[in-house]
């Protein structure tokens, strides 16, 4: 006889932050454990709290160039386009400008477990600075690299980051598996050791497949030079 | 480090250069020129010390450094025997012959010991980077593997003076059993025979050939001046390094990890170690961990460059981890 109950899907395991303990015992675990986490290069015993860890500033940053187009449209050519490479060593310091950004990266290298999320948190003393990093916290499971900062300085004065001085705070979170876990690795922002900028397709390419029948797009503008007297000084 | 179209060393004295303070700079500054195909490449650029070899021999033999002198006198030795044979007669021509003879002796010489050199100071790393050059440039060509120029001994002489002197660092059990392509060209040309090596030079063809032999006399003195120039590397040290570490090392690089994360409490591989072994790992391994990776296809040349350049910057982390590591642990 059926029984009258309502079939119930398979339930989701209860979510949590995990505890200090729990990330010591997960960063013991061989590497090639599905279970691990990896916080590479290994943080002093100082850098844990009960529910978290520091992690310091890299070295390496992307700068935002200076654009002579008037606008920032995301599109292909974006990620070789926005940014300029720099390398910061340690005891140096690179300075933020009032109300600008840049991309920066945390010094460690992470590999999440595959039951587990994670959040990058601004350090509160950072944050008292109206330094800003994450934007973007949320970081999935099975992510391996160092993790890009979207570094904000939002106050009114230039503030000086130094690499190796901590920035931010990792939260892990025990992550519900309902599927069963892919066999294979995505690829993609897999593994990077310094900031990646970021990676768009073409408007066109994502909006025609939602039925859009036109896309406005803009490509590299022509900079036009005018005259003050009218004359055909030029178009360039 | 230019890059260029060519690999290429060349010192200047710090002199030439205009407004170059001589306490910043030693007397002589090294260039290395690097091709623009390999100015990226972490592995490939393990040739420049092949390159910083030239920068040793130049200041060991300008300085008549005792270390040199036993090379010195082979090659003192080996161009009186040219002479002795050659140029019987006083004349004025015979000397400039003579001393294009030396020149061309002391070119094969300084080539073979930056070979050693390297191959001391970075292990198998340097000759799997100088193979891969050699491919690049055309030199692994049958017609080319057996011959002497002006400038460079065949590279099957080279191979087969860096088989020895990885055999001697007791590299060469851990690497020989490799499946790769690398070590079955240096099995392979380091078999051939000497009289097989060809001199192509504007000299008579005799001349040639006793130029060869002298070289050949000169060999067992340029492994003495490696081995007294690099007396700080115990034998042996860095092989056995890398064994002890090549599984963890392995471990991370096929998890996606960088291989920092492969010390114990207070153990950390030092950078030959982990550069031979994550080279190893590219060359033998990568298609394993491409195999993990949703879209990538380890057929396809774009998809294995970019997991080669993956595996270069996690090595080149690791190191500079390892350097963090050290300063927080002393």
């Amino acid at each position: 006889m059926k029984s009258s109950k309502p079939q119930r899907s398979r339930r989701p395991r209860s979510t949590g932050v995990f505890s200090r303990e729990e990330l010591d015992a997960r960063l013991n675990l061989p590497v090639g454990d599905e279970k691990s986490l990896v916080i590479t290069p290994r943080v002093r015993p100082e850098a844990f709290d009960e529910d978290s860890v520091d992690l310091r500033l890299g070295c390496y940053f992307l700068l935002p160039k200076r654009s002579q187009e008037p606008y920032f449209a995301p599109d292909k050519h974006t990620a070789t386009s926005l940014h300029v490479k720099m390398h910061v060593p340690l005891g140096e310091y690179l300075v933020i400008p009032a109300h600008e950004t840049v991309l920066g990266a945390t010094l460690e290298f992470i590999k999440l477990p595959f039951d587990a999320s994670g959040e990058i948190l601004t350090k509160s003393s950072v944050a008292r600075t109206f330094i800003v990093v994450e934007t973007a916290p949320w970081i999935h499971p099975e992510y391996r690299g160092c993790l890009t900062l979207e570094i904000a300085n939002v106050s009114n004065t230039p503030v000086l980051l130094y690499p190796g001085r901590p920035i931010g705070q990792l939260v892990l979170l025990k992550a519900a598996r309902l599927r069963k876990k892919s066999s294979k690795l995505k690829g993609s922002y897999f593994g990077p050791v310094a900031p990646e900028p970021p990676n768009f397709t073409n408007p066109e390419d994502e909006l025609f497949g939602l039925g859009a029948e036109t896309v406005s797009v803009i490509r590299k503008v022509q900079l036009t030079r005018l005259c003050s007297d009218d004359s055909s000084c030029g178009i360039r | 480090m230019l890059l260029t179209s060519e690999l290429m060393y060349f010192q200047k004295a710090v002199r030439v250069f205009p407004d170059t303070s001589s306490e910043l700079f030693p007397p002589e500054i090294g260039f290395v020129e690097i091709p623009y195909s390999k100015g990226t490449s972490f592995f490939s650029n393990i040739n420049i010390f092949h390159e910083i070899g030239h920068f040793v021999y130049q200041l060991f033999s300008k300085s008549s450094d005792a270390s040199f002198d036993g090379l010195s006198n082979a090659l003192e030795e080996a161009t009186k025997q040219q002479k002795k044979l050659h140029e019987p007669k006083r004349e004025r021509l015979a000397t400039e012959r003579t001393a294009r003879r030396r020149e061309i002796l002391d070119n094969w010489t300084e080539e073979v010991f930056c070979d050693l050199f390297a191959v001391r100071l970075i292990g198998p790393a340097f000759t799997f980077a100088l193979i891969d050059l050699l491919w690049l440039v055309g030199l692994m060509r049958a017609g080319n593997e057996k011959q002497f120029d002006a400038e460079h001994p065949p590279p099957a002489l080279r191979l087969r003076e860096q088989l020895a002197q990885l055999k001697r660092d007791g590299w060469w059990s851990g690497v020989r059993k490799l499946n790769i392509e690398h070590i079955q060209l240096i099995i392979r040309l380091s078999r051939i025979d000497e009289d097989d090596y060809v001199v192509a030079l504007d000299e008579q063809e005799e001349v040639g050939k006793s130029l060869k032999s002298a070289f050949l006399t000169v060999l067992p003195a340029i492994e003495k001046a490696v081995q007294k120039s690099t007396e700080h590397i115990p034998r042996g040290a860095f092989a056995k390094e890398a064994a002890a570490y090549q599984k963890k090392i392995e471990d991370c690089l096929l998890n996606g990890t960088v291989p920092s994360r492969a010390v114990g409490k207070d153990l950390r591989p030092g950078p030959v170690a982990t550069i031979n072994t994550a080279y190893i790992f590219q060359l033998t391994k990568l298609g394993n961990l491409m195999d993990r990776l949703s879209d990538t296809d380890r057929n396809l040349p774009a998809d294995r460059m970019k997991w080669r350049r993956k595996v270069e910057a996690w090595t080149m982390k690791a190191l500079e981890d390892f350097e963090i590591l050290k300063a927080t642990t002393q």
